[in-house]
């Protein structure tokens, strides 16, 4: 019998048993799932973006299904600190795999401030900071489509924290190149990408936005391509790992995204579709390599051929 | 909650665009409660992208086990479409049961039900779950409004559990010609319940939480929003809290039934 592929994956100094993450604000604080699957199999679990006080989020409607997609404009909903400490925290600690924690301020100092106090809590492995939602009238994507604004951000979460720091970035720029680079100088330690896709829906009978907040982010198979475009520039214009993110449903989605040259994946829309949808292309990316006979996924990392 | 593969026991036209489904599903469906919902997915299963969302209309049940679920179904788009093709023995993905239930006090004697349309399908379960807990309601009047005659569904299935069923309808083709808010109030009125239910299209959930108002009259409701994950994490699916500036409900954990003063419509 073969021996499984090597499948681990460095982010900075946080290794990774496989390449499979869950994306934020799809997988709640992970206990959601723990009575679905065995959790700790995933390489890493995102959780949901977290402020330093708990936010309300937009009024409803806040999603709507378009063709391969949902928009949503939940803008960042969550109960804060504190409340993450004391209730979701001590489960949170019990896991086995890596948890990553979602920040987003309003402003830099708020992103400091979470980065300094995550940095003294056990059972946190690293931090990825939301520089790109589209859903939060300040804070969010201003950081996230300025590469000074985005430095300063990246930098000052830099500063305060000794975890390996992920920075996600937005598709809603001209160059997401330019945005990488900077938050790199910043010190990064990898960037994740793309956060969802700037979008609207409007019910002509009514004439009305069909989400409250007018517009929403677009996420889902219909964002895949963009994304997975955006994941190869920007592993070409990086030295840091690069996770995908944006569509992916199936292993042979997330295959995609590792030959473009991305380290890892984040699954995100699919497991709403499928809730155990992280753990079967877990599955399904190791019967492929093995089909393939790849031993190890580092192998198979930004080969892609390219010119026909 | 359970994420399984389960096979179709039978798909079946009731009327118009009313179908039955029935599903093989986990014995721990036994502690369903009524109120809770499932969530549906269908092979190969591309547009719409996300699952869909159905009451519990009744427990399957053999010799007292239960075997299965019954959704009570009405066609009104692409997912719902596809769905009344499915044939025997497909297998479509279950997740469920989901959300919280119906609460009913044990002090309840008299409970008025108001479903319009598809919104009957939770109310077999419940009643049908009170008389197996032998439940001492005195009286049980069901206000089964439809736009037709034809979206007139299950008077005597109601009917033959002992349920009085005052039937409306909007066209008048059936019953009385009006909404079936305008008999609940009248009896509201004149011989007020302990419990009011209701379901149905948002429209009649506010005139019966206004009806409840009123009389003050307590009065449960079982909402439909727009919903992706079903279990608490997308947010997508938040209910505005009565009270001003508390966090907002999601209709997928915090419901989807809920005390009618609790939230805005």
């Amino acid at each position: 019998m073969t021996p499984p592929p090597d499948m681990t994956v460095a982010i900075g100094k946080l290794n990774l048993k496989n390449p499979v993450m869950t994306a934020s604000g799809t997988f709640g604080y992970a206990l959601e799932f723990s009575e679905l699957m065995d959790v700790n199999r995933l390489g890493a679990v995102v959780l949901k973006g977290m402020s330093l006080i708990a936010s309300r989020g937009n009024p409803p409607p806040r999603i709507v299904e378009t063709a391969s997609g949902m928009l949503n404009a939940i803008g960042l909903e969550n109960i804060g600190l504190d409340a993450f400490i004391h209730k979701k925290l001590p489960f949170v600690k019990t896991l086995s795999t890596a948890v990553i924690i979602n920040i987003y301020g309003k402003q830099v100092s708020d992103y400091a401030e979470l980065a300094a106090r995550l940095n003294d809590l056990d059972g946190i492995a690293g931090i990825e900071v939301n520089i790109s939602c589209p859903n939060v009238k300040t804070g969010g994507i201003a950081f996230g489509v300025d590469p000074i604004a985005a430095y300063e951000v990246i930098h000052a979460v830099r500063t305060q924290t000794t975890l390996p720091v992920i920075a996600k970035l937005s598709p809603n720029v001209t160059d997401i190149t330019v945005i990488a680079r900077s938050v790199v100088d910043a010190g990064a330690d990898a960037v994740s990408l793309i956060n969802t896709l700037t979008g609207m829906a409007i019910d002509i009978e009514t004439r009305r936005p069909k989400l409250a907040n007018i517009t929403g982010g677009l996420s889902g198979p219909a964002i895949k391509p963009v994304a997975l475009r955006m994941v190869w520039q920007t592993a070409n214009a990086v030295s840091v790992p690069v996770i995908g993110i944006g569509g992916i449903m199936t292993a042979s989605d997330a295959l995609e995204f590792i030959i473009a040259g991305a380290s890892a994946i984040q699954v995100g829309t699919a497991s709403f579709v499928n809730p155990r949808a992280a753990m079967d292309i877990l599955d399904g990316i190791e019967t492929w390599l093995k089909e393939k006979q790849i031993t190890r996924l580092a192998d198979l990392r930004g080969t892609l051929h390219s010119g026909h | 909650m359970f994420l399984e593969d389960a096979s179709v026991l039978w798909n079946t036209h009731v009327q118009s665009d009313y179908y039955r489904l029935g599903l093989r599903c986990h014995a721990r469906y036994r502690h369903a409660i009524p109120g809770q919902f499932v969530s549906l997915h269908l092979p190969g299963q591309k547009s719409p992208l996300l699952r869909r969302p159905f009451s519990i209309h009744r427990l399957v049940e053999t010799d007292g086990a239960v075997q299965g679920i019954e959704i009570l179904y009405k066609v009104v788009g692409e997912f719902t479409q596809t769905l009344a093709g499915v044939g025997t023995d497909d297998v479509i993905s279950l997740f469920g049961p989901l959300g919280n239930g119906f609460s009913i006090p044990v002090d309840v004697r008299r409970l008025y039900l108001a479903a319009g349309g598809v919104g009957v399908a939770p109310m077999m379960f419940l009643i049908r779950q009170l008389k197996k807990n032998n439940r001492e309601i005195t009286r049980c009047s069901l206000f089964l409004g439809g736009r037709t005659r034809e979206e007139v569904i299950g008077e005597s299935d109601f009917s033959a559990l002992g349920v009085s069923v005052h039937v409306t309808t909007d066209d008048g083709s059936y019953g009385d010609q009006c909404l079936l808010t305008t008999p609940l109030e009248a009896a509201v009125q004149n011989d007020p319940p302990d419990l009011l239910i209701a379901c149905g299209p948002k429209g009649m959930l506010a005139c019966v939480a206004g009806i409840a108002e009123r009389y003050q009259v307590k009065c449960q409701m079982s909402l439909e929003t727009m919903m992706a994950c079903g279990m608490g994490v997308c947010l997508g699916c938040a209910v505005a809290p009565s009270e001003i500036g508390s966090p907002y409900f999601h209709a997928c954990i915090d419901g989807p039934v809920f005390d009618s003063q609790t939230i805005v419509l």
